[in-house]
């Protein structure tokens, strides 16, 4: 009794059949289509992301997740269709969208609080200013010490943790992460995403996070999107009501994992999670 | 061999076994032991006091002891009294002119061609980055000019501006305009997507991207690529000297040349090599100065 929730062809549909709980999206995705050249990299993805939940975006490799994150960014535009973010058209880079990826990306030729002021900088704070706002927010993470320094000589943990920090010093409503702790060993990538969830609860801002890693997914998602590739379209979206902090044990989040596992591992077409089903993990 | 290797590496693996073996190192480590960066820091200047006083000792027991002419390869001992005495001079009356003075004429040349020539290359990158269309238009000229041998717009420079400091430094700036244009772009077109887009995103514009990303990103390579044009400057304006341009280090030598004063041509070499050597240092520390997060070679 398997039912296909949402078929390719029908996505624009999709939104409507969900009730949402919050009324505004954070960021819209209206039948949007990309390509670069002859590769499709999204086809026809339709998608509501509502403000201040978390949304976690997972599937198969090169079914363009990342490619999403940048149009929500304003750094590609669609091919067809449109992105809002706030109900305004993306029309390019936005100051209120903050993006980090699996590499910290911290300038190496900057103090690790210049790093963190760069944002601040940009929307013409005063130089000092900047700076002293970075150190407050450095002090909050443990990283006084290393104010002053030159982010190669952080650990990879504490760079991650910086890049954080830099994208939340200008109080970004919208995250956009890519992987962003893809590249960290397993017990500072569960500091991270504590530390993660705890900021994002405190900033009420919109997170859209791509993983692939199913057990991050299922410990911080409010949302689950999961793509087929390739071109990339959205299988199935499903709610993850569970209250945090969530335990690894949880039966319905472990059975929810095993049905991620099986359709990341085929990469299936199709969705497998019938009607009664996500009702019923909905209102967990 | 293979066994002997098997031997060797089984020894020390033995003596320190994994669990005291030393951390992996660090960028942050503690700075390593005082003998070793004293060795580290006199090795070179020593080995190199050491290799030159073989030389120049072989050098004058060969010409002492008859292997070759001290007329074609003056010794040292007759170079250097020669040099101290200030005999390295070309020209009669007030047109007299001294080692440090054409020293000096060449340096000036070198500098403002280096300067003007990084300042163009930088410009003309800029705007072939910023203008899509600049690209296909502005680029394969660069490129083509790149190859040139400097020697070759001598003529064009004497025609153009006259003999002197004009005509080296347009030799210079010829030199090094191509090829450090084309290293610019690259430089620029390698910094990676990643900066620019969260630089971007953090709300920088096109200027800020500019000054704080883009040119502090691609500075390591454009600092070696300004290293390696000074060789080519340092090159083109002896050769443009030696060419037409009648004045400065390379016309002293060539005037050793023409008055059959192998002496005069040895101190021009001299020179040549020691002010070359002494700037390239020089270029290194303002390497190591500038682009501190990187390690410099
Ligand atoms: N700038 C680009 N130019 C050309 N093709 C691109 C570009 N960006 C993405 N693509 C293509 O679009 C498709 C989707 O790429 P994208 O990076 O969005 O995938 P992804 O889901 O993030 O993959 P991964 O999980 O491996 O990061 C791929 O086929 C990729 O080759
Ligand atoms: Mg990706």
């Amino acid at each position: 009794m398997n039912v296909r929730l949402t078929a390719p062809g029908e996505a624009p549909a999709m939104p409507a059949t969900r009730t949402i709980a919050t009324p505004n999206a954070a960021v819209e995705f209206g039948r949007v289509t990309k390509t670069f050249g002859d590769v499709t990299a999204i086809e026809d993805v339709s998608l509501r992301v509502p403000a201040g939940e978390f949304t976690v975006l997972i599937g198969p490799s090169g079914c363009g997740k990342s490619t999403l994150l940048s149009l929500a960014a304003g750094l590609e535009a669609p091919t067809e269709g449109f992105v809002t973010a706030h109900g305004r058209e993306v029309t390019g880079p936005s100051r209120d969208t903050a993006l980090i990826f699996q590499q910290h990306n911290l300038f190496p030729w900057m103090t690790t609080e210049a790093n963190v002021a760069y944002g601040l900088r940009s929307r013409g704070m005063a130089r000092r200013e900047a700076l002293a706002r970075a150190r407050e927010l450095l002090a909050m993470v443990g990283l006084s010490d290393f104010s002053k320094k030159p982010p190669t000589a952080l650990s990879g943990g504490m760079r991650q943790r910086v890049a954080l920090v830099r994208a939340f010093a200008t109080e970004p409503t919208l995250l956009l992460m890519d992987e962003p702790f893809g590249a960290l060993d397993h017990q500072t990538r569960k500091i991270m995403q504590a530390y993660l969830l705890s900021t994002w609860r405190d900033s009420g801002a919109t997170v859209v996070m791509v993983t692939h890693d199913l057990d991050e997914a299922l410990m911080l998602a409010d949302r689950l999107v999961l793509f087929t590739g390739q071109p990339g379209r959205i299988a199935e979206t499903l709610d993850i009501a569970a209250p945090r902090p969530r335990s690894r044990d949880d039966p319905g989040l472990r059975e929810i994992g095993a049905r991620l596992e099986r359709h990341l591992a085929a990469a299936a077409e199709a969705a497998e999670f019938t009607e009664a089903e996500r009702a019923r993990l909905a209102s967990r | 061999m293979t066994a002997q290797a098997a031997t060797t590496h089984a020894a020390p693996a033995d003596a320190a076994p994994e669990a005291t073996a030393p951390p992996p190192p660090r960028r942050a480590a503690a700075p390593p032991p005082l003998s070793r960066r004293l060795a580290r820091r006199f090795a070179t200047p020593l080995s190199f006091v050491f290799a030159w006083a073989v030389l120049l000792g072989l050098w004058e027991l060969g010409a002492a002891a008859g292997w070759f002419s001290d007329r074609i390869l003056p010794p040292p001992s007759q170079t250097i009294p020669f040099l101290l005495a200030g005999e390295a001079t070309v020209g009669f009356g007030t047109q007299r002119t001294g080692l440090m003075e054409a020293i000096s004429v060449t340096l000036v040349r070198i500098s403002v061609g280096l300067v003007l020539g990084l300042v163009a290359a930088i410009g003309v990158a800029f705007l072939i980055l910023q203008v899509k269309l600049l690209r296909a238009l502005v680029l394969p000229i660069v490129q083509s000019i790149a190859p040139i041998s400097p020697v070759a717009w001598v003529p064009f420079a004497i025609a153009i501006v006259g003999i002197g400091d004009p005509a080296a430094i347009f030799v210079v700036f010829m030199a090094i305009f191509g090829s450090m244009c084309c290293a610019a772009v690259a430089a620029f077109d390698s910094v990676p997507q990643e900066y620019r887009k969260v630089a971007r995103s953090l709300g920088a514009g096109t200027a800020e991207m500019w000054r704080t990303v883009l040119l502090p990103a691609a500075a390591p390579s454009l600092m070696t690529m300004v290293r390696m044009s000074f060789f080519a400057a340092w090159m083109a304006v002896l050769a443009g000297e030696m060419a037409g341009i009648n004045s400065g280090l390379g016309y002293l030598i060539i005037m050793g040349q023409q008055m059959y004063n192998m002496k005069l041509v040895m101190v021009g070499i001299i020179a040549i090599g020691v002010v070359g050597f002494a700037l390239d240092r020089l270029l290194l520390v303002a390497q190591r100065r500038i682009v501190w997060w990187e390690d410099a070679q």
